[in-house]
């Protein structure tokens, strides 16, 4: 308790408030820009935090992982383009309520859902970072595969109408995911001896193609009136988010956050798998699965009270056993090292002193990140007050530009322009483009954790069945993927 | 007119000793150093250790730039075919001499020249601490009377680890009684040891250090000549009688065609960054140690590595 004052005390100074406030502010911003990802900003951020004594540069670093998965949502909810890859299922809805002329409200749940997710990740990793991790450790590749199809079944369900259309587009997004470097046996696959496609298709590229860029081009197939047409004024009422609306989200963001959280424990599989399987199961439990991804509120906060959740669990593997739990956590360790922190098993017994450190300053960075939000979101906003013959190019540009900064490298960028061409033929023909999306993210994990799997076992795939977890996962599967059929037919049979 | 053209000659000829002067400044503008590794990651951490002393020791401050990718091989190929006019460095791993002869790429040996030698690590094989053997001769006896049950880590295809790795599992002569399995990267395969999904991960030792601290995993043994200061400890291969002692190497690199004079002043700045105290103590505060060596022993060092990694990537079955 004593150790939890003093920590406590660290923070209640002007420096250290200063360092969460910057860093919410730089991970806004950072996360607004596609290209500049969350374990961007800390990155950029690193060399001046060892310059800082321990706890603001802890503070800079927490608030701006907790600012740029928010600031994220900006730029997918304005613009069609996830700014980072844990706001792409932010687009499906957030974008749609943005043409509704309710970017102010979805900006809002967006930001309230962070706010509620970042604190129930916090609370999460406070409470049960020990037996998490535990389970955590349960989790081998046998387990990260059934996960993964698990997931898969799930999200199928956001397939839209058509069944098939819904396959074909997850087919093509397995198939992108092959693409690059055989993960296992190292041959190239599908690179055709371009060396810039060894480590597979960039997630960011895919996810702003086929998201924004299909969008523009699909805008600019609208009438010359149209694109110069000064946007319409929005009633303020309609724009704002009133508690009601985002109190009917408790179980959603709730339940969101848990999965969130949950799959953020697990090293290596990332926000974006968490927001999806998180969209997934907002839909899923819906009254009304039929009217997301045509903007309706329960669709930003289920994915965006998800990705602030993820970092309270990728924190959990980091404090506990020293093994950080995605690139952001990763990165912390060499900062972390750097300050003459070292994370590992002993840290609860030998550093409890910055392992409160790290709780409070993800908690205030939560706070902060509500009060900045606050103000930030009119300006934000205004965005969508410009004619579209001015943002359609502008956004084209933080498209190239977002998809050049990623790996400082230009290829992406053509990769972005040829699959946003991929998206708009899909788009024109009614082809759902969530699945080609959700599936190339999964895939790669998917077949990595198969193969690594079947190499333990020796090629027999009783090695799925005979672990527990792993058989339950599997055959929750099997039931959610039978239920997702059902539910299709009778959609199909309603229309 | 012919005055005009007289006042002209007079001024080129007076302009001319300047710029003749000028020709060999080196350098006038901010040297872009490249790193083949994600931003955040080991490599380029280590690397932005040269910034903040570059402006007082060089002249012009050194921009990191990281270009991603194919085990470092974009960044190098970006180097390669760079103007060669040492504005444009590459910092890179062992992986640059693996990837020549492991992948095509579109750079040759040749294309670089080595300038600073500025890290030394020591890989090693950890298991998890209630494994059934202890040292390197035991774990051998294990995998021979438990055949199909031995597997181990490394993060990836073609990455120093799984070569480094490869070879001390090829020094204890059991490359073909063990299961490889790759994994993203160095935690995800510990995590995996630590769950008693994999038997053994090859890592370095700033990665394994707590978890060996803390009693969760032991060391079967290090690669290198000697033990190394971080885990006294823990024995060397060499020491129980295994020949592995190959250490992973990182260093600044130059376009060979880079003019002489160039690249003398660069190795003049990157002798007084490196060996900096300032450097120093950065450097063991990240937990690199802090070595360096010239160019011409680097160079030479890059070379032998050439040779030494062909053979040896043929010997285990990696070489394309």
């Amino acid at each position: 308790m004593n150790v939890l004052l003093e920590s406590l005390n660290q923070f209640l100074s002007v420096p250290v408030l200063l360092g969460i406030a910057a860093g919410v502010v730089v991970g806004i911003i950072g996360g607004g820009m596609p290209g500049i990802s969350p374990s961007m900003c800390i990155a950029l951020l690193l060399p001046v935090s060892l310059y800082l004594p321990t706890p603001v540069a802890i503070g800079l670093m927490m608030g701006s992982y907790q600012g740029s998965m928010f600031g994220g949502s900006i730029s997918a909810i304005l613009i069609n383009t996830p700014g980072t890859a844990s706001a792409a299922a932010t687009t499906l809805d957030g974008y749609q309520l943005a043409l509704k002329g309710q970017s102010g409200k979805a900006l809002k749940m967006a930001l309230y859902a962070s706010c509620s997710g970042g604190l129930i990740g916090t609370i999460i990793l406070l409470a049960m970072a020990k037996p998490l991790s535990t389970v955590a450790l349960k989790f081998g590749p046998p387990e990260y595969f059934s996960l993964m199809l698990l997931s898969l079944a799930l999200i199928s369900g956001i397939s839209g109408k058509s069944l098939l259309k819904g396959l074909i587009s997850a087919l093509l997004g397995l198939l992108l995911a092959t693409v690059g470097m055989d993960p296992i046996m190292g041959t190239r696959r599908f690179t055709f001896r371009n060396i810039n496609l060894a480590d597979g298709l960039q997630t960011l590229s895919v996810f702003i193609g086929v998201f924004a860029l299909s969008e523009l081009l699909s805008q600019l197939s609208q009438s010359r009136a149209d694109l110069f047409r000064k946007a319409d004024p929005l009633s303020v009422s309609d724009n704002e988010l009133t508690f009601r609306e985002f109190w009917e989200q408790k179980i959603n963001i709730l339940k969101s956050s848990i999965i969130g959280a949950l799959i953020g424990v697990l090293p290596g599989i990332g926000g974006s798998t968490a927001c999806f399987v998180s969209y997934a199961e907002a839909q899923r439990r819906s009254k009304h699965p039929e009217r997301f991804g045509t903007g309706i509120l329960e669709g930003v906060a289920a994915p965006e009270a998800a990705n602030n959740a993820v970092a309270g669990g990728a924190l959990v593997p980091l404090l506990t056993l020293g093994i950080p739990g995605d690139v952001v956590t990763a990165i912390l360790v060499g900062a972390l090292i750097a300050h003459g922190i070292k994370p590992g098993p002993l840290m609860f017994i030998e550093d409890i002193g910055t392992v409160y450190t790290i709780y409070i300053a993800l908690f205030l960075a939560v706070v902060v990140l509500l009060a900045v939000g606050r103000v930030g979101i009119p300006v934000f906003a205004g965005v969508v007050k410009l004619r579209k013959a001015t943002l359609i190019p502008m956004i084209f540009i933080i498209c190239v530009v977002g998809t050049y900064a990623n790996r400082s490298n230009i290829f992406d960028s053509m990769t972005m322009i040829v699959l946003g061409a991929l998206g708009f033929i899909l788009k024109k023909n009614k082809f759902p483009i969530a699945p080609l999306v959700i599936s190339f993210v999964i895939g790669a994990q998917l077949e990595m954790s198969l193969r690594q799997s079947l190499i333990l076992s020796d090629y027999s795939i009783s090695i799925f069945l005979t672990r527990p977890i792993s058989l339950v996962l599997i055959v929750g599967a099997l039931v959610f993927s039978v239920f997702m059929v059902r539910r299709n037919r009778k959609l199909a049979a309603q229309a | 007119m012919k005055r005009r053209t007289v006042s002209l000659v007079a001024a080129i000829l007076a302009v001319l000793p300047a710029a003749l002067f000028a020709a060999p400044k080196f350098p006038i503008k901010p040297v872009e150093v490249v790193v083949g590794f994600a931003a955040g990651g080991g490599t380029h951490l280590a690397a932005e250790l040269l910034t903040p002393e570059a402006a007082k020791y060089l002249g012009q401050p050194i921009q990191i730039t990281c270009k991603p990718g194919a085990g470092g091989a974009i960044g190098a190929t970006y180097v390669a075919a760079a103007k060669a006019d040492g504005y444009t460095l590459l910092y890179a791993t062992m992986s640059l001499p693996i990837s020549l002869y492991m992948d095509s790429v579109d750079f040759k040996a040749d294309d670089f020249v080595g300038l600073a030698l500025a890290s030394d690590v020591a890989p090693l094989l950890a298991v998890r601490a209630d494994a059934p053997f202890n040292n390197a001769k035991e774990m051998r006896d294990w995998i021979a009377a438990n055949p199909g049950k031995f597997s181990w880590s490394h993060p990836g295809v073609g990455s120093t680890l799984h070569v480094l790795g490869a070879n001390m599992l090829f020094a204890m002569g059991v490359t073909k009684q063990v299961k490889e399995v790759p994994f993203k990267g160095t935690a995800e395969g510990i995590s995996a040891v630590l769950g008693g999904h994999v038997t053994a991960v090859s890592s370095f030792p700033a990665t394994v250090l707590e978890q060996v601290r803390a009693g969760k995993m032991k060391i079967i043994g290090v690669s290198s000549p000697k033990r190394i200061p971080e885990l006294p400890d823990a024995p060397t291969f060499i020491e129980q009688g295994y020949k592995a002692t190959l250490t992973s190497t990182r260093g600044i690199f130059a376009p060979r065609k880079t003019p002489k004079a160039v690249l003398e002043a660069l190795d003049k700045a990157f002798a007084q960054i490196i060996q900096s105290e300032d450097f120093k103590q950065r450097a063991i505060k990240l937990g690199e140690p802090a070595v360096y060596a010239d160019s011409a022993t680097f160079d030479k060092m890059y070379r032998e590595q050439l040779v030494m990694i062909e053979a040896l990537l043929k010997e285990l079955g990696l070489s394309k």
